[in-house]
């Protein structure tokens, strides 16, 4: 089964695709300032051309401060798309354990778990979780009387994401102070 | 949002930052001259001359018009999700025709899969990837949610999925999300806690 699933991960939609969103904007308003110029040109509606004072206004533009700000600026976006246009979309999904199962999880989802997992175990006071694509890291407060509370969390949370996620486990305990 | 959609984005995106990148080298070197020589003025007379005549507006509203709904059919197809709501099954010959309806059964995948692990919002639908057919269930983690039950409740919708469609017209995937960060009102849970 697992040779017929598709082979791309779940990700997010590429960055260049919101640039390109937006350049598909700029298009539709160029249309409608070509057509607004065209029905002020034939007297269709008052107002004048926005068109022709764009191009007077670059009329004996010499090579002064603000060319040199322009190309500065425009440089700058030179590389910032040019980032855009080669950055790879984000993955979203880590590949659950099972390769024979087409199943995707979230980071987020792997740290509930985790979290929910490690709450649960006795002499546990507290519990949080992060997860990453490679890595789940445990931060628990336990109890000062409790012993081996971070092999118990270790096992329970391995055993709450087993078949689920490939991430390795990392437990770090604190000790919860007693109120005196 | 298909490969090909992703690759003209990129590949518009290109253009414009090496366009822009020219741009900021002649603006540059025309300042300091590091390799052409420019005029000291810039001279917009003949554009002016053409922007100016009776016949410009039109040519400039045929293709601001034009630009335009490129513009527009270019953002409509980013909300376009690449999917096939039906298969042709290869039973389909000249005597008949047969067709499943792929959007019902990623409905009945999902509802299957809901039923088989705590999860909240369990959502089915079919995309493509490529030549590729897939039912993909949507799945966010409800409380007491366990990662053993998940993985089996996924094993055996693609099961069930390969089951029905035994010459892999489609596959299932699964994409499990983290729990909802709203709380339901009357849903909340609390770890009870002996000491």
């Amino acid at each position: 089964m697992s040779n017929r699933s598709p082979a791309t991960a779940p990700t997010r939609a590429p960055i260049a695709s919101l640039f390109a969103a937006l350049v598909a904007i700029a298009l539709v308003a160029l249309g409608v300032v070509a057509v607004r110029d065209l029905a002020v040109a034939q007297g269709w509606t008052t107002g004048s051309p926005w068109a022709t004072p764009v191009v007077e206004s670059l009329d004996g533009l010499t090579a002064g401060t603000p060319v040199v700000v322009a190309g500065v600026v425009a440089g700058v976006l030179a590389l910032v798309l040019l980032y855009v246009a080669l950055k790879p979309a984000r993955r979203t999904h880590a590949k659950g354990a099972d390769s024979a199962t087409d199943l995707w999880v979230t980071p987020a989802a792997v740290a509930a778990l985790a979290r929910e997992a490690a709450d649960r175990t006795s002499g546990v006071q507290a519990a949080e979780a992060r997860a990453t694509r490679r890595k789940v890291s445990v931060s628990v407060s336990v109890d000062p009387s409790a012993s081996g509370v971070a092999e118990a969390v270790q096992q329970s949370v391995s055993d709450q994401l087993s078949g689920l996620a490939t991430q390795s486990v990392r437990v770090r305990t604190r000790t919860q102070e007693q109120p005196s | 949002m298909t490969r090909k959609l992703n690759a003209f984005d990129r590949t518009v995106t290109l253009v414009l930052a090496l366009g822009l990148g020219a741009g900021a080298f002649f603006a540059l070197d025309w300042r300091y001259g590091w390799v052409f020589t420019y005029a000291d003025e810039l001279s917009t007379q003949p554009a002016t001359t053409v922007v100016e005549s009776s016949w410009f507006p039109w040519v400039f509203a045929v293709v601001g018009l034009v630009l335009g709904l490129l513009g527009l059919w270019w953002l409509l197809s980013h909300t376009r999700r690449p999917h096939e709501s039906t298969l042709r099954l290869r039973g389909s010959g000249g005597a008949g025709r047969l067709e499943l309806d792929l959007s019902s059964m990623a409905d009945a995948t999902a509802d299957r899969f809901a039923t088989l692990t705590p999860t909240d919002h369990v959502r089915g639908r079919t995309r493509s990837y490529g030549s590729k057919q897939v039912v993909e269930i949507k799945a966010r983690l409800a409380s007491r949610a366990d990662g053993p039950s998940i993985a089996a409740a996924a094993r055996t919708c693609a099961e069930d999925v390969a089951r029905a469609l035994p010459d892999g017209d489609a596959t299932c995937r699964v994409l499990v999300d983290g729990p909802s960060r709203r709380p339901s009102l009357g849903r909340r849970s609390t770890t009870a806690r002996v000491h």
